[in-house]
């Protein structure tokens, strides 16, 4: 009997064990396969070797030369780019303006069917400039619910349709319109907006008029799970979990584009050189604190050099892009951990300390 | 820095909460603590309670993993000693307390067992 009770209490604390290293949380540490540009890894190496890391791709422009460092993967890795997206977006908003299907002053409610709710009055460049008072995320009390609860667990917090995304612009109120206020929820809806007055869907609308025009083949939008590829790049949350893909439904045009170094980097190039289309939305108009924003690009004096960038998070990545235009000079880096990437970008390319 | 504050404050208490559940759980198995074996399952319940909501809500990333492995293993000891100490106890005590005491295992029980199934569900 008392043998029987000790092998019981041993099977107890081994399944316990068991279960504890089963489910306990993973930190990744920066992978240490190297390719790419000796002297940049070496450089990208002492800015992003501490803190949790696992895949990161860096890529730096200068003029027509062009470095990458890859910790892991290769320049064809597949990243989640986040709110880079919003750049995007903010290109498309200014083709169209370009082409006259819209125009800065056209409102919500010409474009989508959002009855005679606050947002019906928004016009796209309050969107752009996220000045339209519309809340960051959707505030109805089901959707803070579920991004909160989706959030903490590592899922996709977005995963609602284009109907979904317009009840959730019919409940929000306007808070503070006409001052700078980040929001998520404003420019899936711009992007939506757009796609209805190109007569097409998003993901089309980017492909035909961003995408393909600089020739970035092997960025996507994945609609539903059946899209990502088999080995698409899974990110690591900060709870030390595999972060559930962002998918590219409703707010697609918020954050939902995935996309590689080597197809950064011709992003990048384009917006250098000026062949990228709506290269209009770059120009800051307007003060938001101690930084100018365009349409969603943002632009900070770093010690004396003028930086136009974009940051991006998900659930498991983040990114950053950022140009110094006068220097004729970028910097990408896409990582799978959501641990700041910002600062050492920007040290990256203006060799400058950011605040 | 002090976004990260927050995450750490909130991963601190949680894990103290977790050591303080491990050590109470310890103590109650001397001898005279523990009143039936519905105690015992409320406590380890309430254990896997507390050690569930760790893993899902702590930033792992800014609190050392270290210390989940640690819990665990304490946690393992104190669960193989209640084991031990259940074999002697009365499934059901008779003083007045033990409908309360049952219910309370009954909802431990209940609660862990759903924050694992939720988990399993969602978890990506």
């Amino acid at each position: 009997m008392r043998t029987r009770t000790i092998v019981a209490a041993c099977l107890a604390a081994l399944l316990v064990i068991a279960v504890g290293v089963a489910v306990a949380p993973r930190v990744p540490t920066l992978s240490t396969a190297e390719t790419g540009d000796p002297d940049l890894l070496d450089r990208a190496r002492d800015l992003y070797s501490d803190g949790p890391r696992d895949l990161l791709g860096v890529v730096e422009i200068d003029g027509g030369t062009t470095s990458a460092a890859h910790f892991g993967g290769d320049g064809d890795t597949d990243y989640e780019i986040g709110s880079i997206s919003k750049v995007m977006t903010a290109l498309l908003l200014a083709d169209a303006i370009e082409r006259g299907e819209v125009t800065e002053e056209t409102s919500l409610g010409e474009l989508l069917d959002l009855g005679d709710a606050p947002a019906e009055d928004v016009v796209l460049v309050e969107l752009a400039s996220h000045r339209s008072g519309l809340p960051r995320l959707a505030s109805r009390p089901q959707d803070v619910i579920l991004t909160a609860t989706a959030a903490n667990l590592g899922r996709d917090p977005y995963r609602v349709d284009v109907p979904t995304l317009l009840d959730q612009a019919r409940a929000a109120r306007l808070t503070d319109r006409g001052e700078p206020r980040y929001s998520n929820l404003g420019f899936a809806l711009l992007g939506q907006a757009l796609a209805e007055a190109a007569g097409t869907d998003y993901a089309t609308l980017l492909r035909e008029r961003v995408l393909d025009p600089i020739g970035m083949d092997d960025t996507y939008l994945p609609v539903d799970g059946t899209e990502l590829p088999a080995d698409a790049t899974l990110g690591h949350t900060d709870r030390g979990r595999t972060a559930a893909p962002w998918l590219a439904m409703a707010y697609a045009p918020a954050g939902g584009v995935r996309s590689t170094t080597a197809d950064m980097e011709r992003f990048a190039r384009a917006l250098l050189d000026g062949t990228a289309p709506g290269m209009a939305a770059l120009e800051p108009r307007w003060a938001d604190g101690e930084d100018r924003v365009g349409y969603a690009w943002v632009v900070t004096d770093v010690e004396g050099t003028e930086v136009t960038w974009h940051n991006g998070g998900t659930g498991g990545f983040v990114s950053m892009l950022a140009l110094d235009r006068e220097a004729d000079r970028a910097v990408v880096v896409l990582s799978n951990t959501t641990t700041d990437v910002e600062g050492e970008a920007v040290r990256l390319l203006t060799g400058k300390d950011w605040a | 820095m002090i976004s990260s504050v927050i995450p750490i404050v909130i991963g601190s208490v949680l894990c103290l909460w977790w050591a303080l559940a491990v050590v109470t759980t310890g103590l109650a198995v001397r001898p005279g603590r523990l009143v039936d074996r519905w105690d015992a399952v409320s406590r380890v319940a309430s254990l896997a309670f507390v050690m569930a909501l760790c893993l899902v809500v702590v930033t792992w990333t800014l609190v050392p993993v270290a210390l989940w492995y640690l819990l665990t293993v304490l946690t393992a000891a104190v669960v193989a000693a209640v084991v031990l100490r259940a074999v002697d106890l009365p499934t059901r005590g008779e003083d007045s307390a033990a409908p309360t005491r049952r219910a309370s295992a009954i909802g431990n029980t209940a609660l862990a067992i759903a924050v694992a199934a939720g988990l399993l569900l969602v978890l990506p």
